[in-house]
């Protein structure tokens, strides 16, 4: 299941659900003080340890790979930001859906990833933890008998969970309740994110919820208390956008319609306007204003419009050139069947 | 008592710290102390030693294990290696306290963990389950539980 491809639950509201476990080897350094040659031994022991199920995965040297390629990666959610840059021995091993990434040598040596579309934490963990199982049969975790597995940061120790999920919370934002509905899911343990990770502004009204917490608990505690407080979050959502969808405000109305028309037909479009519009669209679309959109064709657009995917092969682009192929491609993409 | 870094040796020193206002002890041996960068061989023996047991000498005690001392963690948050976390487990305890409210791991184990390991978790688990029992009063369960715990245990309390 692509999470940018593929419909999932709750896909009106969350995007995209993801696990990751964070694994160190007992027997090498970690990160902040690993050899280029150990960290190469390491990126082999794990591929090794995969073999059982290597015919559906490809392994990739992200240290060889061009910049451009491994900014799309980053677009796709497949590799972070820390598994780039240098020439230091990393790599990520993918699966063919997209749906497993296994980071080498980031943060931690190892990196199990699965992110799922809509919300489907109990799916994501699930897949996370079988894949955990099969490296610890043949790695040697550092694992200590009170703390847990050991990671590079404290931050990460005990499981080493951290799950999260995208969500498009419009009618919180049209509210004014944000800021309080933030505040409480922070005091409940969970951290909340713009769209692009740390530090970023929640663009389009997209946030990243995730767990602080990952020591004292039994995963599934974790997991369960993370789909709560979500849950919960949804709800609120939910209840707003029904109070909304019954008196829509005409300034409402306008800007969703606005940005539907620049969306079908704009000549050029950046990639900060095409996540507003596609927020605006959605909302529209939640709020009964604007026939649906399948939520996925949105989701994809989110991918590939950003600038190394619509780059692809032809790193000459200029900027100019990119917003109008951003442009084109939102057409094709989500109006291909209609008479432009 | 036995030293709390080894479990060999007499605890004969007695290391308190003040770390960003948290007060942590620990009772050692004198070769861990010497080993935790506290005494050089030729102060083991000198009276005024505990005026060396401020926290900057501590941060200045490397891990066996990577070479990483603790000031160099604080100043870049990340751990040299898995020796790390029991050679500075009395600063990185706190540390832990305070970023998840506890320091006592409740998930998976590896795989590869020992079988006593894995078999003192399960007999952590079924106790839980078995107060429970006790609290609701199921005690047919409660009896089949203790019966379990029996056999983990390999038949030590029998
Ligand atoms: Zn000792
Ligand atoms: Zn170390």
């Amino acid at each position: 299941m692509t999470w940018y491809k593929e419909q999932g639950p709750k896909s009106d509201m969350i995007i995209s659900t993801r696990v990751r476990i964070a694994r160190n080897l007992a027997d090498f350094p970690f990160a902040a003080k690993l050899s280029e040659e150990d960290a190469e031994k390491i990126i082999n022991l794990v591929w090794e340890a995969l073999k059982p199920i290597a015919n559906d995965f490809s392994l990739i040297k992200i240290h060889k790979l061009s910049p451009v390629k491994q900014q799309a990666l980053i677009e796709k959610h497949l590799i972070s930001p820390d598994l780039t840059g240098g020439n230091f021995p990393r790599a990520a091993i993918i699966n063919r859906d997209e749906s497993v990434s296994i980071m080498v040598n980031e943060e931690d040596h190892i990196r199990i990833q699965c992110l799922y579309p809509g919300f489907q934490p109990d799916e994501a963990w699930n897949m996370a933890s079988k894949i955990d199982d099969l490296l610890g049969e043949t790695l040697n975790y550092a694992f200590h008998e009170k703390f847990g597995f050991l990671t590079s940061c404290p931050t990460n120790t005990g499981t080493g969970l951290r799950v999260s999920a995208m969500v498009h919370l419009p009618a919180i934002a049209v509210s004014g309740r944000m800021t309080g509905l933030l505040s409480q899911a922070v005091k409940s343990g969970m951290t909340v994110r713009g769209l692009y990770g740390e530090g970023t502004d929640a663009q389009g009204n997209f946030y990243q919820i995730s767990n602080q917490i990952t020591l004292g608990y039994a995963e599934e505690e974790l997991i369960e208390r993370f789909n709560k407080i979500v849950s919960a979050v949804c709800e609120v959502e939910n209840s707003l956008r029904k109070q909304l969808a019954a008196d829509v405000p005409a300034k409402l109305t306008d800007r969703i319609f606005r940005s539907y028309g620049n969306m079908r037909h704009a000549f050029m479009m950046s990639g900060k306007e095409l996540i507003n519009l596609v927020s605006d669209v959605r909302t529209g679309i939640y709020l009964g204003i604007l026939k649906k959109i399948p939520f996925e064709k949105l989701n994809s657009l989110m991918v590939l419009t950003m600038p190394a995917n619509i780059t692809g092969n032809n790193s000459s682009l200029t900027a100019e050139q990119r917003d109008i192929k951003r442009a084109k491609l939102v057409k094709e993409l989500i109006f291909h069947d209609e008479q432009l | 008592m036995l030293c709390e870094k080894c479990g060999m040796n007499l605890a004969n020193l007695h290391l308190s710290q003040n770390i960003n206002g948290k007060k942590t002890e620990m009772h050692v041996c004198h070769s861990c102390a010497a080993q935790m960068g506290y005494l050089s061989a030729d102060n083991l023996f000198s009276t005024d030693f505990f005026n060396l047991l401020t926290p900057n000498i501590a941060g200045h005690a490397r891990c066996p294990g990577c070479g990483e001392t603790y000031d160099e963690y604080k100043a870049t948050k990340r751990i040299g290696c898995k020796q790390c976390y029991t050679h500075f487990a009395s600063f990185l305890e706190p540390v832990l306290k305070k970023v998840h409210g506890s320091a006592v791991h409740a998930g998976k184990l590896p795989k590869k963990a020992n079988a006593a390991l894995k078999a003192k978790r399960e007999a952590e688990r079924l106790r839980r389950l078995l107060q429970e029992a006790i609290l609701n009063e199921e005690f047919e369960k409660a009896a089949k539980l203790r019966d379990q715990i029996r056999e983990i245990n390999g038949g030590d309390e029998k």
